[in-house]
């Protein structure tokens, strides 16, 4: 599972066209912030998606965090 | 002109910060989030949950969230034992109301259960580069209680590219087997009804984290995660079989676990958004690690493509996840049933979630957006999860959820 991880994420890197952009460091100035405004450039993108998952992964493996802190947790495990 | 001025607005504000972003003050004083999730594993756990959630400017420099949840649960779940376990001597599951099966069935136990939680945020933003969050939570079921409370500190730089992000937490929990007040001894024979009050958990969580600008189209997030709990850790419904040379059960206990649990992790998280494109791919890693003897590796893969004029989505996801056992994890524990009671180690535990597991969740979001700042999301997924020793070696489950959000 390991090995599949890993291949899964150099295949997700190397099959990106945009993958030199993405880590060519510039300088962003604030009239040049428009994209990184937008919601689906936050962390989380979609936090109803995000706290569900947290719940759903919480109850069915043994690991936790790592997004942030608080919020309560469940019973679940 | 209204909206020309305030995308005008928005380009020109710091864009890093995500929970009270003075962007988001300019263009929308409150938004509000309703979401229903369906959870249904095959022959197994169902959950439905229903998730509110209100944000809103309540000055210029102060913004209150508030998050309600309830959760309905049922369905069947293991309970530990093995296979061939005696039904009529199996313990519940969580809210749970005994055994189902007979015979050779898979001892798994019924339960229903509910939950409420209300989570609630204050954020004040001290400076322009600095602001800190603080969080109430509450969550309550039939069998277990929780209360926790938090601190997040978001510091930019002057050019506001950088964001460093320190948070500490606090929770204490209460647990107890439903329609009681009470929790099995840990490691006692299931027969013997050997019981204690309830468990007392306080947990303890840290955070640090660094986010980063890299150019007009790429952020990144590392975060470091450390976490310490002490108390009740041991599942009250869970039980393990203790069995013969033939991998017969011939004793049940219930199982127990060391009072304390240290855990890390380093999570680091990409967004970029493609040119000419324009979609956006998400990127997270997380390594875990606990003093239990769990190690996991945790991959998400999300492909935002656009579309239409008013910019609907499809996004495909991918999530694969991959742990190691539990140090105290058997799935039954062997012993001569002609030589007396069994020699039990300190602990022990034949929850299958401590196995050796791998798991595999894919599927696809929908979005589209509506007039006035409202959106509707929807998702299908699938989950598939293997497990390595567990009586049941696989879990499969699907998930599904739809979401509708509105900024006033």
């Amino acid at each position: 599972m390991t090995r599949i991880i890993v291949l899964f994420l150099l295949l997700s890197l190397s099959g990106c066209g945009t993958v030199r952009n993405i880590f060519i460091k510039e300088d962003v100035k604030a009239w040049e912030k428009d994209v990184l405004a937008q919601r689906s450039m936050q962390f989380p993108q979609d936090p109803m998606q995000a706290y569900a998952d947290e719940h759903i992964f919480f109850s069915k493996e043994a690991s936790t965090g790592g997004s942030g802190v608080g919020g309560g947790g469940c019973g679940c495990n | 002109m209204k909206s020309i001025r305030n995308k005008l607005s928005l380009a020109t504000c710091s864009l890093l910060t995500t929970g009270n972003a003075a962007a988001e003050a300019i263009e929308n004083a409150w938004e509000v989030d309703g979401s229903y999730l369906h959870y249904s594993e095959v022959d197994r756990v169902t959950v439905n949950k229903l998730i509110g959630s209100a944000k809103g400017f309540v000055s210029t420099k102060d913004t209150a969230s508030i998050k309600v949840v309830f959760d309905a649960m049922s369905g069947a779940t293991p309970t530990g034992a093995v296979k061939n376990a005696n039904p009529l001597t199996s313990t519940g599951a969580s809210g749970g109301t005994g055994p189902v099966g007979g015979g050779t069935a898979a001892p798994l136990a019924e339960f229903d259960d509910t939950r409420v939680a209300v989570s609630v945020d204050w954020a004040h933003e001290h400076t322009r580069t600095f602001n800190m969050n603080y969080n109430g939570a509450f969550s309550v079921e039939n069998d277990w209680r929780s209360v926790s409370a938090a601190a997040t500190a978001n510091k930019e730089n002057a050019s506001r590219s950088t964001k460093f992000t320190f948070g500490a937490a606090i929770t204490y929990d209460e647990i107890w087997r439903k329609g009681s007040t009470t929790t099995p001894e840990p490691l006692s024979r299931v027969e013997d009804n050997l019981f204690r009050g309830k468990g007392e958990r306080s947990t303890t969580d840290l955070i640090a984290g660094i986010t980063q600008v890299i150019n007009r189209r790429t952020v990144a997030q590392l975060n470091l995660a450390f976490g310490i709990a002490n108390g009740y850790m041991t599942d009250p419904y869970k039980i393990f079989s203790v069995v013969d040379s033939n991998g017969i059960e011939w004793d049940q206990y219930y199982e127990g676990r060391p009072d304390s649990r240290m855990r890390w992790s380093i999570t680091a998280n990409l967004n970029h958004q493609t040119f000419p494109g324009n979609n956006n791919i998400h990127l997270s890693y997380r390594y875990y690690a606990d003093d239990w003897d769990i190690k996991s590796h945790t991959l998400n893969w999300k492909h935002r493509f656009n579309f239409g004029k008013n910019i609907q989505y499809i996004e495909p996801r991918v999530r694969l996840y991959t742990q190691s056992e539990a140090e105290f994890y058997q799935n039954s524990f062997f012993a001569d049933p002609t030589a007396g009671a069994p020699n039990l180690p300190q602990f022990l535990s034949a929850d299958y979630r401590l196995d050796e597991m791998s798991s595999a969740t894919g599927g696809l979001t929908y979005g589209i957006p509506f007039k006035h700042d409202a959106e509707l999301r929807t998702r299908l997924e699938y989950m598939y999860q293997t497990f390595k020793n567990s009586e049941f070696d696989t879990n499969k489950a699907i998930i599904f959820q739809i979401s509708y959000g509105k900024r006033f």
